[in-house]
This record gives structure tokens, sequence and C-alpha cells, in this order.
């Protein structure tokens, strides 16, 4: 899932700072369960911000509302309703939940409310790590199921760099390299043989920047796209 | 008219409440500014409880449970432990630092409930009311108002 | 042909020097070496903004070793350049003369200068080996034919004390089959495992090269304070030898040190050269010839 961080209370305070109206909508998938922009988050954004603004003798009326997920046209077609009372709206979801509410609610400035980390694991509550670089070339089955594009901080494809340090990265020492692991997974599997062939030069072109993904069973229907 | 500190306590029913009750049995004379609200454990306690708390113009808060080790849901009081320190630096990043505190009273320690509600009324005689309270005050004529209402 | 290929395939020891490039554009200092040195050594090594510090291009330091009449082995990072820029310099480097290559993936920005810069890493060491295999043989790394070749001798790092060792001696042979002709190891210290390590890669026809380091005073300090975090270990007896002294006496110390390993490696066979790191100080590399009694 996306992972994002709750933005600094200092920034949020001074973007919406010019406004006597807004709403803060969270949302409820990945942002929440990663405790930065769910509706729990978006209680405690409020209260802080009616606290700080108090304390400076401004009054800031606070709208809270928290839908299923932002990426999804579907959570968000009923927020038009009374998006347009307010001055200005703050988003607790990730980049991408953030510019589909801008879509629809095109009027208002959307502030974010969190930065957007990256795709990740939930380890335990308040823990969570990085696993995927959305490189749109998975080399997962011949790395031992350790991801080369995102653990290995260069990228590497074909096995460790000349930096490693007790098995551990030159980057961060307390980090294992990902070769290492990769070459201990593929040991285990039996499976060496994908370390000895050389993998070609990453295809970064399957990741142009904006992607588009149309699932070949709605071709048709979104021929006229392409 | 003096400033009379309003502190509201978050207390665990089975150390810090019972602590409490002692105090009072036993005739205890402390600050009378503490309000207690009654939790079955600490860690049920919300932190959009301790940020509603200061909206409503308490000028402290205080949060009290069993000692670590002793909580009697076993780790209700950890886990307020770590959501007051994130309340704590919420209310900094607010600006309404330095008002939130807790505590761990176990339930015979009536002496020390005591020695906590006197220093979370010393601190907030030193930092002053919550400015939020000011201009909550009734305006000239709701006085006489209110009279007339309540007699009628 | 270059002097270094030469040299390596005629079965004689080949000396290679490194310079270190100014992060400016005075490069009288850098080139001192090449005048005092060049009948000496086969060839002069110039690091591609080694450390990720920013430093002079190797290209165009290069060139001007060629200039200054000494043979350049040009030392190509894959940390800031993508593919395209890769293949360009390679070409570049061809038109100028510079025949000699060592291939690195090179260390991770956070580690240098500009710890803020994109790192790219298009191609690692092994496809960098793979797309010099391909210029030379007439096309580039999207399969177009090139309008004249380029040759090359191309050589990459192998790290005998890498922990654990068997990853990297898979990738040494990835990089053997890739058109590695010769590989440079970090600096060696400790001979017995190095004795330990040739044993399980005798690496014929490929030749080695053992690299040999003239230690600075920071890096002295660091051993003594048990802060050592390289891909190379330092024998307990040197560290206590350099503890505690003065600069100029850390490098003296170091370079006599240094000379004595070149020399009992050149007489035990058990590198084809040695690549030589000084500071690029031309009186410590005099100084450690001397002790090897080149």
């Amino acid at each position: 899932m996306i992972i994002a961080e709750r933005k600094p209370f200092a920034e949020i305070k001074a973007m919406v700072a010019p406004y006597k109206k807004i709403l803060i909508i969270g949302c409820g998938t990945c942002v929440a369960v990663c405790l930065a922009g769910g509706e729990k988050e978006v209680g405690l954004l409020a209260s802080q911000l009616k606290l700080a603004l108090g304390l400076e003798d401004k009054r800031l009326e606070i709208g809270e509302i928290t839908v299923e997920r932002q990426c999804d046209l579907e959570f968000l077609r009923p927020l038009c309703d009374f998006t347009a009372d307010y001055e200005a709206i703050v988003s607790m979801a990730c980049g991408a939940g953030v510019q589909y509410l801008k879509q629809l609610c095109y009027l208002q400035p959307i502030f974010p409310g969190v930065n957007t980390s990256f795709i990740g694991v939930n380890n335990e509550a308040g823990f969570y790590t990085e696993r995927c670089r959305a490189c749109n070339h998975c080399y997962l089955g011949i790395t031992g199921g350790i991801c080369p594009v995102t653990m290995c901080p260069k990228g590497l494809l074909n096995g460790p760099c000349g930096g490693t340090v007790n098995g551990h990265c030159e980057v961060d020492p307390e980090k294992e390299c990902a070769w290492s692991k990769i070459y201990h997974n593929l040991e285990l599997e039996g499976s060496l043989d994908y370390m000895r062939r050389i993998v070609p030069l990453h295809s970064h072109d399957r990741r142009t920047s904006p992607g588009t993904v149309i699932h070949p069973a709605f071709k048709r229907r979104y021929g006229a796209h392409e | 008219m003096e400033f009379q500190p309003k502190i509201l306590a978050l207390v665990c029913t089975y150390c810090t409440y019972t602590a409490a009750d002692m105090a009072g049995s036993a005739r205890m004379q402390y600050p009378a500014g503490v309000r207690i609200i009654k939790y079955l454990c600490t860690g049920r306690i919300d932190i959009i409880h301790i940020l509603k708390a200061f909206e409503a113009g308490a000028d402290a808060v205080m949060v009290s449970g069993c000692e670590t080790g002793s909580c009697h849901f076993l780790e209700g009081n950890l886990r307020a432990r770590e959501r007051v320190e994130y309340a704590q630096k919420l209310l900094e990043e607010a600006g309404l630092g330095g008002r939130l505190e807790m505590f761990e009273v176990a339930a015979s320690d009536a002496p020390k409930w005591v020695a906590a509600v006197q220093e979370m009324t010393r601190r907030v005689e030193a930092l002053g009311p919550n400015p939020l309270r000011r201009g909550r005050h009734l305006h000239a004529g709701a006085m006489e108002q209110l009279e007339n209402m309540v007699q009628s | 042909m270059s002097k270094l290929r030469e040299t390596l395939e005629t079965g004689g020891f080949a000396v290679v020097v490194e310079l270190q490039p100014p992060k400016g554009t005075a490069v009288t200092e850098m080139l001192a070496p090449v005048s005092a040195l060049k009948d000496r050594v086969a060839a002069f090594a110039v690091p591609d903004n080694e450390h990720a510090r920013m430093r002079l291009a190797p290209l165009a330091a290069a060139s001007l070793v060629k200039e200054a009449g000494g043979e350049p082995l040009v030392n190509l990072s894959c940390r800031d350049r993508n593919r395209l820029a890769l293949e360009s310099d390679l070409l570049g480097a061809a038109v100028l003369g510079l025949e000699n290559l060592l291939l690195v993936s090179g260390d991770y920005v956070t580690l240098g200068d500009h710890p803020q810069a994109k790192p790219v890493y298009d191609a690692d060491s092994v496809q960098l080996l793979q797309i010099v295999q391909g210029l030379m043989a007439g096309q580039d790394s999207a399969g177009l034919p090139l309008n004249g070749n380029p040759a090359f001798f191309p050589g990459a790092v192998v790290i005998p004390e890498a922990d654990p060792l068997a990853p990297q001696l898979l990738k040494c042979e990835k990089k053997v089959t890739a058109g590695a002709q010769f590989f440079v190891t970090p600096p060696i210290f400790d001979l017995d495992k190095f004795r330990a390590f040739r044993e399980q890669l005798p690496l014929n026809p490929v030749k080695l090269l053992a690299g040999i380091k003239v230690l600075g005073p920071e890096a002295a300090a660091q051993a003594a304070g048990g802060q050592w975090r390289r891909v190379y270990s330092l024998p307990p007896h040197l560290v206590e030898e350099l503890a505690g002294k003065e600069p100029e006496e850390v490098l003296a110390l170091s370079a006599t040190a240094a000379g004595r390993l070149l020399k009992q490696i050149k007489e035990e066979k058990l590198a084809d050269g040695v690549y030589l790191k000084a500071q690029g100080r031309t009186d410590l590399l005099m100084q450690v010839l001397e002790a090897a009694g080149l």
C-alpha cells in the first residue's frame, strides 16, 4: 500500500492561513492504515488548527469528512454536494487522491496534508518499510523474492557492488546488502542459475511519466484513448 | 476575578482513581481545581480527547494511570504513555506546550496523587490560563437575562 | 595497441599509478607525476568522481595525461550517466585515443559531496562491460550500427575480502563473460588473505592488478579508533605502527610499507601488476617505487 507521513504542522497552518472556512477530507484506505490521513488524523489536525489559530485570536471554521478513498470517483462524487461551501480544502490523501479530488473540485485550492513516501508494507502499527518502486518490470521471480530496484539503493541487476562491508550496504550500514540476501534466497531455493545469467539493461520506457495502464479486456472500450 | 486553574485529570479506575478516593477519605488537602474523568484504563484514552479538552478551555490535562508493569489490563498504561508523548508533540506544534503530563500513581499511593495535582497546579499558575479561554465570558446583559429566565 | 595491454599480455609486471583530478581547472598538480614517472609506469589512472566527490571529468584529465606523454587509464562510473551519455563518452574516449578503461559501479551519491544529487545507475558494471563489448563489435546498446568502431582494453573491479564472497565471485564471472580483460582490487594489506583469494580465482588469461595504497593520516586515525569500515582490512601491526604519528610521518611509513607489499606481490607473482594510490603525490609514489626496488 501507499505509505505517507503527515506534513509538518507549521506547513499546513501556513497553507490554510488566508482562509476562514476550510474542509479537511480524509482517506480511509492506505493513509488511514499508516496513521497519517484517516478519520482520526483528520480530527487531530482539525483540533490542532483550532488550538493554534485560537491562540492567535483567529477563527477558522473547519469541516471534517472522510471517504473510503480519494482515488476512486465513486467515493468522490458524493462530496460534490457540499465542497463548494468551503473556501479551501485540505486533502489527507496520497498524491494520487489529492490530484483526483482537484479534478472534481476544480474551483477551490486543494492543499495536501501528507507527503506521499512510497509503496510499502505494514510491519507493525507505526512502522512501515518500502518494498516496491513500481518499475513496471518485476524481477522478483529471478531474485529470490527481493526487489533489486527498491532494496538496493543503486538498483543493480547483476550482483552486489564493491561496497558491501560485513554483508551490509555501503549506503546504510544498518541495512543488509540486498544482493547478499538475494544470493542467500536463491541458494535456499536452489535457483542460483538465475543469478549466473546476465540481466540486460532495464527498460525505463515501461515507466514513462505519467504512466497509463489499460486492461486488455477494456482495450475496445478505451481504444480511442490510445 | 482571581484565576482559578481548571485542570482535567484523565485517570484509570484501578490505580489512580482509587488513590484519589483514598486521599479524599483521608481528608488530604490539595488544590480544588481538578476535575476527574474516570476511565476504566488509561489505554482507552484517545489523543483527540486530550486535544478537545484544551479546545474547551482546560488549563492543563493530567493523565494518570498504573505504574509500569501493574496495569490491570496489562499494557494499557504503556499505550497511554506513547499517546501522551505524541499528544505533547501535537500540542507543542500548535503552540500549547507544557500543559500535558502523564503520572503513574499506584492504588495505595494517595500522597503521590496529591503531589501530582500540586505539581500541575503550580505549573498552570506559572504558565497562566489557557489563552483560548480569554474572551469567553458572558457579556454585560447576559447575566440579567439568565436570571430573568431562571425566575420565570 | 594500449601500452598497458601490451605489458600485461607479454607477461610484464604492470604498474598503474592513480592521479588525483582537481575540483576545479588547476591541473598542474594532477599532472606532475606524469612527467616524473612516465617511463617507469605502465599507465596513469584517472578516477571518475571518486567517492561521489565532484572532480574534473576523467575524459578531459586522461586526454591531458596523453598529451603529457603518459598512457592513460580512464575510470568510468555507472553512478552519474545514463546509457546514452556512457556510450557517448566511450566514443569520445576512443577518438581521443583513450583505450584503457576501468568500469565501476561507483560509490553512492550520499557518500560524497553532492549528497542530494540524483543517482543514475542506468547500467550496472556488468551491463556497461557489455555495452563496451557491443561498441567494439560495431553497435550501440539499442542495437544500432556505428559509423566507426572503437577499440578498448576494458577492466573491472573484484573485491577479494568481500563478505559474503560467493555473490562477488559470481558477479566476477559475469564480468569476464561480459568482456572484462583485467581486474583491479581494492588496496591489499594482508598477503595471506590475498594468497587465499588467488587460489579461489586464478583468473587466467584475465589479468589481475593488486591495489596498493599509501594510507593517509585520516585513514590511520580511523583504523586506530576502531572506525574502520572499508572493503579491505588492515593488519593490526600496521595500525599500531601508524598510530599517533604526525601526518607526514604516517605517509612516509605507509609508503615504505606499500613498497614492501608491492615488492612481495611482484616476487611471488601474486598479481600481474599493481594499481597504486598515493594521493596523487609524486614524492610518495617515488618512495613506494624505490622501496619496491622498481
